[in-house]
């Protein structure tokens, strides 16, 4: 028996390793306390993503309003159950902590915990995570209430759970702990995470097809390891929720960052990281820092990836760029969303054309891989915005020596807990929600630009990905599906909302 | 061990019809465990009980109905009659009464299946089966 196990839930996608587990299974053996860990969602995607079924369950997690047939229904019950007896009868723990990377994940935690606490209610079950308090609209309350109050869970940790969770074990907590912010004095104090529960055998198909992706530069099979350097945002973007969830950003100290990955390069053989952070060069003397103090100790050994904003060039002049290359960065996401500078500012990014081209030039002149997140149909978007992202897009694509890829996310969604749906600051934008049988994300209307319907935020991101995979099919042919669930989803809008029939019995 | 599972406070409240001169007799079970009404409102029987985690089966047993107590007129409309109607039932203050209707099955005594969204005109057994928590049965039964 084991004091602790913790697993991560289903759905997320498989780069390489989890790090959460690993990292609270440090965190728990600094406090005292014997644990495991298990990087569950992985392994669900390592044995079940070539059978039929799992993707209509996936797409069933992310989108529930697609809803699955009844044998694929039982299919994903008794994997869940194998799971859940698997917790029971293997590892036997005292508790349990299910750490969800999104909302997405909130399905399978729920029928996990319902199974474990119908068969062995002893075990004390811990959430953690992101979405947690996400409002259900059906049921009046947020979801974290919803698993305490419906006996599914025992305690949820809502903020970060590196020293929150040994406390919650060694002070047996139960119910909601909110958890302040760590500041940078502690997120530097945070253990190596230990992955030697792990099979790292487990990630290697899934790391092939990661680098797949990569045919413009010839990459080795590393295994993918995360890293937090940072935690929370410099800018306060309209759409993104981590401004709730971290409001304040913090950051480690460039030396001990560097030093989790010298030990995980020198305990696992790990040469690739990538970073967890909402932006690398949010703080941009410390990251500097770190590129130089890798570059020394480790030279030309790892590599990593991770997320960046398009910075000026007084902020982020050229030695930073060609420090990120003697670091090792290999490739980076940028959170361009929009190619119309109108609606990135109305966003808050505060990039400005220059600054696109600027980094754009710098990340190709260093060899660095970019990968820009396009968002479809922000509220304030018109059809010239619109084309404005096409335009720099079809203007880049070709200029960038093969090193940028576009990464459409998907039709811009209203989500709970961001400055759009929380705040005054964006009550001019006169936001109807358009809550659809409790979905409230994607319908969405907004008074001040009505032609900005679901119908054509769809014809934007199909216009996109038609594009794409015309350019080039192979990188982008992964798209047809993501085109596919977006098609379903409008299909099941326009059903849900075409005028009911009304039959008139009328009495002569 | 299961005894330490969350319980679930519900209501249940039944309708009666009586005769001048007969009041229909019933029983109700929640998981196998006979339950006692704990008030009658107009002409509403009421039922506190505790659901448990998990798989629930509530039964209503209507025993004493006799074909002579439904009484009719001479054009065939009944104008008397002893029945039970499922007419609340709630979980947790989640009300459940329309959901549940379209779900119940209803045995009468001469093992027949019928569809009468709660409404027992015959001897018979109305089975309610329901999970807890509420919002896991819900959330496969409605969209949230």
């Amino acid at each position: 028996m084991t004091d602790l196990l913790i697993v991560t839930a289903p759905f997320t996608h498989t780069f390489g390793p989890s790090l959460s587990p690993a990292l609270l299974k440090a965190c728990a053996i600094a406090g005292g306390i014997s644990a495991k860990s298990w990087d569950l969602s992985a392994e669900f995607n390592f044995n079940y993503s070539h059978t039929d079924s799992y993707k209509s369950v996936v797409s069933w997690m992310n989108h529930p309003e697609l809803k699955i047939t009844a044998d694929e229904n039982q299919w994903y019950q008794n994997i869940v159950a194998a799971y859940a007896d698997t917790i029971i009868n293997k590892y036997d723990p005292k508790n349990l902590a299910v750490s969800l990377l999104t909302q997405n994940s909130q399905r399978f935690a729920e029928d996990l915990c319902y199974y474990i606490k119908l068969n062995c209610p002893k075990i004390k079950i811990i959430l953690g995570g992101n979405g947690l308090d996400i409002l259900q609209y059906m049921f009046h309350t947020n979801w974290a209430n919803l698993m305490l109050n419906g006996g599914l869970a025992d305690t949820v940790i809502l903020g970060e759970g590196e020293y929150a969770l040994p406390r919650v074990i060694n002070e047996n907590l139960t119910g909601i702990i909110q958890e302040p912010q760590l500041t940078n004095e502690q997120l530097t104090q945070v253990p190596v995470p230990d992955y030697d529960d792990y099979d790292f055998s487990l990630y290697q198909s899934y790391t092939k097809s990661y680098w797949s992706n990569n045919k413009s530069i010839k990459a080795k099979h590393d295994l993918i390891f995360l890293i937090t350097a940072s935690k929370g945002c410099v800018k306060d973007c309209s759409f993104c929720d981590v401004g709730k969830i971290w409001p304040k950003f913090r950051f480690r100290g460039a030396e001990q960052v560097a030093n989790e990955i010298i030990t995980l390069n020198k305990k696992y053989n790990a040469s690739y990281f990538s970073f967890t952070d909402s932006l690398m060069n949010g703080g941009l003397k410390v990251f500097n820092e770190l590129n130089e103090i890798l570059a020394e100790k480790l030279p030309n050994t790892i590599r990593y990836d991770g997320q960046i904003i398009c910075r000026s060039k007084k902020d982020m002049p050229e030695h930073y760029y060609k420090s990120m290359a003697e670091a090792g960065c290999y490739s980076v996401s940028v959170g361009m969303e929009s190619g119309s500078e109108k609606v990135r500012m109305h966003m808050g990014k505060g990039s400005m054309q220059d600054d696109i081209y600027y980094s754009t030039e710098m990340l190709t002149k260093y060899g660095i891989k970019q990968n820009w997140n396009i968002i479809a149909g922000y509220p304030t978007e018109t059809n010239e915005d619109w084309q404005q992202t096409m335009n720099l897009i079809r203007h880049w694509l070709p200029r960038t020596n093969g090193l940028l890829t576009i990464s459409p996310i998907g039709t811009f969604l209203l989500f709970e807990g961001t400055p759009m749906t929380e705040t005054d600051q964006y009550a001019n934008l006169e936001i109807k929600k358009n809550i659809i049988n409790g979905y409230a994300s994607f319908a969405w209307s907004t008074k001040i630009n009505p032609s900005n319907t679901f119908d054509v935020r769809y014809s934007r991101f199909q216009e996109l990905c038609t594009y794409l995979i015309e350019y080039d099919k192979e990188t982008y042919s992964y798209l047809e599906s993501k085109l596919l669930s977006l098609k379903k989803q409008l299909t099941w809008y326009h059903n849900e909302t075409k005028p009911k029939k009304v039959f008139n019995l009328s009495i002569n | 061990m299961k005894q330490n599972l969350k319980k679930f406070s519900t209501y249940l409240s039944i309708k009666t019809q009586e005769l001048p001169n007969k009041q229909p007799k019933f029983v109700v079970t929640l998981n196998g465990v006979e339950q006692e009404p704990y008030g009658k409102e107009n002409d509403c029987v009421m039922f506190n009980m505790l659901s448990i985690f998990g798989n629930n089966q509530l039964t209503i047993d209507f025993l004493n109905k006799k074909a002579d107590d439904t009484k009719i007129d001479d054009n065939g409309n009944i104008i008397n009659d002893l029945n039970l109607e499922l007419y609340k039932f709630s979980v947790e203050d989640y009300n459940l009464t329309d959901k549940i209707k379209q779900q119940v099955k209803y045995f009468t005594c001469d093992n027949q299946f019928e569809e009468t969204f709660g409404f027992m005109h015959k001897n018979g057994q109305l089975i309610v089966e329901f999970q807890c928590p509420i919002f896991y049965f819900l959330r496969d039964h409605i969209q949230r």
